[in-house]
């Protein structure tokens, strides 16, 4: 019975554990730098995604050992090739949905835009300074790939930089979360969008 | 320049009902000679992982994977499926993995061996190494951020589940509990593990630790793991990897002294990328002392030369 009982408490601790915010992937990147990896004690592989982790590693190049190990990504693929974007050359074909676009450019509008390119879909503001921390600045970059309008056809990323001693240094800082929201945020402006077309 | 501000606030305006699910694929396949003293043969294998994972409303993340592999170092050559038995929910700084194959934290001292499983097939091996007699089952393990270090817990509530589709929750005699944290001291990477295991025979621990520092164009990694019970007795590793132009060298050294039987083993690995994926390697691995009954087929130093492909 003692069992159960710690059975089921580990896993309530567990889901309230869950609900504190902060930021995993850095800290597993962190960890990678140091350990490798292949050999992050945090990251959880089985023997057979270890020998493939090990097997990639071994066949990259030692100044990049640790640069991109994420496995190929089949829904992306797949959407590639339901949207007919593999031409007879090879090449990707630029296909942009009109709606997730539009909300991208909404989203941005409130800033002053350096690149917004309908064709390719990609969209970078200029740095956005807040004038209570003269020595930061950020940026948006914002990509749409696909020419279906559907959750996973944009994609964002938030650069910042400190100022230090007059040069701007990237702050290292990867934004996972504020990266999200900018997602769903375009996603919830091209909402309009697709209903106003629909109707 | 608007300000810093209403990005922040446009950030966090609003939520949008999505769903984002992503199917992951990678593989790799492997083929080699392998020797061992007169005993030579070659050996090949390969394997296809399928990673699967959504994201709720909330942001939370939820993962399974699966795969297939023929091991190049299982001798009777028994293609296996894998996967499908445990699903792991993460969100913000946390993520909890519940179901079978849940792994406690034992091993994190043995940081000594540098060469593959093909490198090592035949080879005598260490007699008695330092370990606990089960180290996964059914259970629940929750990794957080805490404090500027990773901190893992584990709770394995049967060892030795009936069938691969669940465990006996209440009722196993075998079970298991763990923890891990790793951190940073200045620029060393420091990570502690501690693990028990009992059952109706004898009750084991095992604990351990390891560092790694970058030095001298390379990392340096060393380890220290002693356990009581069914294996009494300590071990310690080190090894170091380097790079020279593209090719890759490490070197291991582990030394272990258990249940009155102590021995050393050495390895020895390069290997060169070709590209694409493709890489080369030559490993060697030398065994000392108290090893395993040698044999005509086996012998305490082997060695590999191969090539694998990740895809």
């Amino acid at each position: 019975m003692h069992k159960t009982l710690l059975f089921i408490f580990t896993i309530l601790s567990s889901i309230i554990l869950v609900s504190c915010q902060g930021t995993r992937e850095e800290e597993l990147k962190k960890l990678d730098k140091l350990w490798g990896y292949c050999d992050n004690p945090h990251r959880e592989f089985t023997d057979l995604e270890y020998d493939t982790c090990k097997r990639k590693e071994r066949a990259k190049l030692p100044s990049g050992k640790n640069k991109n190990m994420e496995d190929f990504n089949l829904t992306e693929f797949m959407e590639k090739v339901r949207e007919g974007g593999f031409g007879t050359s090879g090449q990707i074909k630029t296909n942009v949905n009109p709606y997730l676009w539009q909300g991208s450019i909404d989203v941005t509008s409130v800033y002053d835009i350096k690149i917004a390119d309908a064709t390719g879909g990609f969209i970078q503001t200029e740095w956005i300074y807040d004038e209570n921390t003269a020595d930061k600045r950020c940026l948006i970059k914002i990509q749409v790939i696909s020419a279906d309008y559907i959750s996973t056809g944009v994609k964002t990323n938030l650069l910042c930089e400190n100022k230090n001693q007059d040069i701007w240094k990237s702050d290292g800082k990867e934004y996972f979360d504020e990266q999200k929201m900018l997602t769903l945020k375009i996603l919830e402006a091209s909402l309009k969008y697709s209903q106003s077309a629909l109707n | 320049m608007k300000k810093l501000s209403l990005l922040v606030s446009a950030l966090t305006a609003g939520i949008f009902t999505t769903a984002q699910a992503d199917i992951t694929v990678s593989g790799s396949s492997v083929i080699a000679y392998q020797s061992a003293d007169s005993n030579n043969n070659t050996a090949h294998g390969g394997s296809v992982s399928f990673g699967l994972s959504t994201t709720t409303d909330s942001g939370m993340t939820v993962s399974s994977g699966a795969g297939m592999t023929l091991s190049a170092s299982d001798t009777d050559g028994a293609r296996a499926l894998t996967g499908f038995q445990n699903i792991t929910f993460a969100t913000g700084g946390t993520s909890i993995t519940i179901g079978n194959d849940v792994g406690l934290p034992d091993g994190v001292g043995d940081v000594g061996g540098a060469v593959g499983d093909i490198a090592a097939l035949n080879n005598n091996g260490m007699s008695k190494t330092v370990g606990i007699t089960d180290d996964e089952g059914t259970g629940v393990s929750v990794t957080t951020s805490f404090g500027g270090a990773t901190v893992g817990l584990y709770y394995v509530a049967d060892s030795s589940p009936a069938y691969v589709t669940g465990g006996d929750v209440d009722g196993a005699t075998d079970t298991g509990t763990g923890a891990k944290i790793s951190t940073t001291v200045g620029d060393l990477g420091v990570t502690v593990g501690y693990a028990t295991h009992s059952d109706t025979s004898i009750d084991d621990t095992e604990t351990g630790i390891a560092v790694t520092y970058a030095a001298m164009g390379g990392t340096l990694t060393a380890g220290y793991e002693s356990s009581t019970g069914a294996k009494d007795g300590n071990q310690f590793g080190i090894k170091y990897a380097m790079s020279l132009d593209s090719t890759s060298v490490t070197v291991g050294y582990s030394s272990a002294d258990v249940d009155s039987k102590s021995a050393t083993q050495t390895d020895v690995a390069v290997s060169y990328p070709l590209g694409g994926g493709v890489s080369v390697f030559a490993e060697m691995r030398t065994v000392s002392g108290d090893t395993t009954t040698d044999t005509s087929s086996t012998s305490n130093s082997t060695m590999a030369i191969g090539s694998s492909i990740s895809f």
